[in-house]
């Protein structure tokens, strides 16, 4: 950050950053720009006709899926990004720079019967922003071959012969829907648990820009972007704009496809488009060295009234795919020194070790799932505490205060399990919990969020052709071991199996794909209340803006970690 | 598999100049494909709309350099036709400080259909590619009680003066007083780049008596430069008028140089901290200088 010169003033500050780093990082420093980054923000050029296929990396997937990862042996794994779990409703917008004009994905499905004909609610789309113009859908069954070649890979296309469309604006979305998974011994048995997989994406150009306009992301909006290689300094940009908003913080993660692709940058200004003598913050991804298999970059950025314009930037010869979400929360959802105990004889310094790197990912995992409205910035670890004992000791045991956490050292069993106190709020975690983050992240919905455990399934019909499936599938507070990477939402949710059944009780399937609703008429993608929606209630509460949108819940990959969130002050 | 793709590009309105004035007047509203139909309603002998009051933003900011891309206008909240008709018809994109009108046309964006704030956008874009230089994006007054305009004041135009191409200026000052010292701080439009103490950059003179004032957080501006000066001056008279002189050339990491805008002096404002406010708005203690022909800082 401060080098490049020797003398004693560039040394002492390049020591003082490297203090900061050590007391909020966890070993890994915020990266930031330097001279060499400088650019000129160009978008890069695209001819007519011109094709650029991008693969997605074989190696990220299974994002909604659930990771399989759960106890995390971060280093070497990788996040999963580009497949879909069933019983899903998802959307994701994808930007590029205005001289992209026509986007092409390629899907295959992972499993036969995953989209299935006469498969409940199952379709994948892609169209224009706006009200569905310009639209290619597909539904039904079209083969896979997870492990074979790519030759049932389907393209969905549109372009903007018709107008001045480009992946700047309005840009695209990526609609799909997957259907529910079923489990039973019927007819309709269909396994969807591995949902859709994105092969690659096709970006072509036109020869001409369409219309210029920044584009403005929505909260919690799951975006997909494209960089352009340049092979120059020029590289390329892409812009957009976050709504204002007076007093929220807002927090926006970008992490690449391809975690070695090259650097990506995250520019951001209030109230303009940044560059790069004009710039009120920024990040670079992190190199893939520090996380292997995941480089991303974090912006954490104070209230802006005027609205934050961020960018973009890569000047690699290399393709990038991106993703992209953000979020912004109020200030008082941010939890500052949550106290975790430990009670005798917890706390070796490998223990403790495991404590501090799994708790800075639930907080990562916790603010991801409530889509930014949550941040937890820092925890203190006490040591050989009475956390566990009784009222009024218990209330105390940390450094004069409650402990939030209380860490035992007994296995997960019948007699230790893993809870939150209603009453307190306090959050007992027993020996195999405490290096899970899934767990800690649910337990602290629980706590924080005032969601409610959604563990049910539900069944239906008569012995033979009994259908069953999981209250919500996707939702953390239903299991921690799948699907585990979002809430349930309204479109998602069901607590009934009431309207899959026709007026003589007898399951009747629909074959009206993509409407969702069955023979009688009933939605099946129904039913509010549930976790998602209670968070949305919060952020309404606590003067958040506007109305979260459902469809995605922000992710944020299992490693990306940094000392924004969840660090340690001892 | 359905291919489809629906173009709407529609030319709502075409408004002719008005007056003799020679000012080009924002003459075409452009509707982007997710314009929603704005309800229909007899607003004959209607009072003014009732309700939460839309938030007008002005983009760039005020004393904005670097800029690149359009200009804007972003209104937060749920518009009425007229409502946008107004907007447009109070929009301006003139050179500054001679105030010549540029011509441009102001296209209407509506939000995003699922869009968690409905932000409607006015892009001011200009009829050729703006040269470098320095630019103002005003806002007429907008019908009281309807508008907020955050950078609005009294009756005048909310303006947003702003430069196409680097060349940093010296946005605003502020004081943060003390028990025995004051803090002094400068906002810049453009991250400056420099290896000398951050404290040795600016000279602060009081009754012309420089003060010794030393360097408040980071000694250094860093390799990734600042956007900001801060020093800390033994407490003075908050009464008397302040002179801040810019030390030599502070340069961006391109070259160009921080200047005072507007001003007298390229390197050199002096102001006032209690006339001026004691917690200073950084951009309201310039945008209160007097008209644009004396815009200068205050003595």
């Amino acid at each position: 950050m401060c080098g490049g010169v020797v003398n004693s003033p560039r040394i002492r500050c390049a020591i003082s950053w490297l203090i900061a780093a050590t007391i909020l990082g966890g070993g890994v420093g915020v990266v930031l720009p330097h001279r060499a980054h400088a650019q000129s923000f160009l978008y890069h050029p695209m001819a007519a006709g011109e094709t650029v296929n991008i693969p997605i990396d074989w190696r990220d997937e299974d994002e909604w899926f659930g990771d399989p990862y759960p106890n995390f042996a971060p280093i070497g794994t990788v996040p999963r990004t580009n497949r879909y779990a069933a019983n899903q409703n998802h959307r994701i917008r994808i930007i590029g720079n205005p001289n992209v004009r026509r986007p092409r994905v390629h899907f295959w499905t992972l499993r036969m019967n995953s989209v299935a004909v006469g498969g409940l609610a199952d379709s994948f789309r892609v169209q224009w922003g706006g009200t569905n113009y310009g639209e290619s859908w597909a539904w039904g069954d079209y083969g896979s071959n997870p492990s074979g070649p790519d030759v049932n890979t389907l393209g969905l296309l549109i372009d903007s012969a018709t107008a001045n469309y480009s992946l700047m604006h309005p840009g695209a979305y990526l609609n799909f829907r997957s259907g529910p998974a079923w489990s039973g011994s019927g007819a309709y048995f269909e396994s969807e648990d591995q949902g859709f997989r994105i092969a690659s994406m096709d970006f072509i150009g036109t020869g001409s820009q369409g219309t210029w306009i920044v584009p403005t992301l929505n909260a919690h909006e799951r975006v997909l972007g494209v960089l352009l290689g340049g092979g120059s300094t020029n590289g390329d940009t892409v812009d957009f704009r976050l709504p204002a908003h007076a007093t929220g913080r807002y927090t926006v993660q970008l992490w690449l496809d391809n975690p070695n692709s090259g650097d990506v940058l995250l520019w951001a200004n209030c109230g303009s488009l940044p560059d790069a003598t004009h710039f009120a913050a920024a990040s670079n991804t992190a190199p893939a060295s520090s996380y292997p298999g995941w480089a991303g970059a974090t912006l954490d950025l104070p209230a802006c009234a005027a609205g934050w314009y961020v960018t973009a930037t890569s000047t690699s010869p290399q393709n990038h795919i991106f993703h992209l979400t953000w979020g912004v929360h109020a200030a008082d959802h941010e939890l500052t020194d949550i106290r975790i105990g430990t009670a005798p004889p917890v706390g070796t310094p490998a223990e403790l070790a495991t404590v501090r790197a799994t708790f800075q990912r639930a907080a990562w995992l916790f603010h991801g799932w409530t889509g930014g409205v949550w941040a937890v910035r820092d925890f203190r670890i006490y040591v050989g505490t009475d956390c566990n004992t009784v009222w009024p000791n218990d209330q105390f045991a940390c450094g004069g205060g409650l402990c939030r956490f209380c860490l035992l050292n007994a296995p997960e069993s019948a007699t230790c399990i893993s809870n939150t106190s209603i009453s307190t709020g306090e959050i007992t975690l027993c020996r195999n919990s405490w290096a899970n983050a899934y767990v800690i992240a649910h337990e602290m919905a629980h706590a924080y969020a005032g969601l409610s455990d959604e563990y049910d399934t539900v069944s239906c019909g008569a012995p033979g052709t009994r259908v069953t499936m999981s209250t919500c599938g996707p939702s953390v507070m239903g299991s921690n071991s799948w699907n585990a990477n979002s809430f349930c939402n309204a479109l998602s949710h069901r607590t009934s199996l009431d309207d899959l059944l026709n007026a003589a009780g007898s399951f009747v399937p629909n074959w009206n794909n993509d409407d969702a609703r069955d023979c009688t008429g009933g939605w099946h993608w129904t039913n509010a209340g549930n976790a998602w929606e209670h968070v949305n209630v919060h952020h309404a509460i606590f003067d958040m803006p506007g109305t979260i949108t459902p469809h995605n819940v922000t992710y944020f990959p299992l490693f990306a970690t940094d000392p924004r969130f969840g660090w340690f002050t001892n | 598999m359905i291919l489809r793709a629906i173009a709407i590009l529609a030319v709502l309105v075409a408004t002719a100049c008005t007056g003799a004035e020679p000012v080009f007047r924002p003459a075409e509203l452009v509707v982007n494909p997710e314009a929603p139909v704005a309800e229909e309603r007899d607003v004959a002998h209607e009072s003014p709309p009732s309700g939460p009051l839309l938030t007008v933003l002005v983009s760039p900011t005020d004393l904005t350099t670097a800029f690149r891309g359009v200009p804007e206008v972003v209104v937060a909240g749920e518009m009425l036709e007229e409502d946008i008709r107004e907007v447009i018809d109070a929009v301006d994109l003139l050179t500054w400080p001679d105030g010549v009108p540029v011509r441009a046309t102001v296209e209407y964006v509506a939000p995003m259909p699922e869009a968690t704030v409905p932000e409607h956008r006015f892009l001011v874009r200009p009829a050729t590619d703006l040269a470098s230089g320095w630019y103002a994006l005003e806002v007429q007054p907008l019908s009281a009680g309807r508008f907020l305009v955050a950078s609005a004041r009294d009756a005048a135009p909310s303006r947003a003066r702003f430069r196409v191409g680097s060349g940093p200026v010296v946005r605003g000052v502020s004081f943060s007083p003390g028990d025995t010292e004051v803090g002094v701080s400068l906002s810049l439009s453009e991250r400056i780049v420099d290896e000398r103490l951050v404290a040795d950059l600016v000279t602060v003179e009081v009754d012309d008596a420089a003060l010794s004032c030393q360097t408040r957080g980071a000694e250094y501006l860093g390799e990734l430069g600042r956007d900001s000066i801060e020093v800390v001056c033994p407490r003075f008279d908050l009464e008397a008028n302040v002179t801040i002189r810019l030390n030599g050339e502070l340069l961006t990491s391109i070259g160009t140089a921080l200047e005072v805008p507007f001003g007298s002096s390229r390197t050199e404002l002096t102001v006032n901290p209690v006339r001026g406010g004691l917690v200073l708005d950084e951009v309201a203690l310039l945008a209160s200088r007097p008209a644009p022909s004396h815009d200068r800082p205050r003595r």
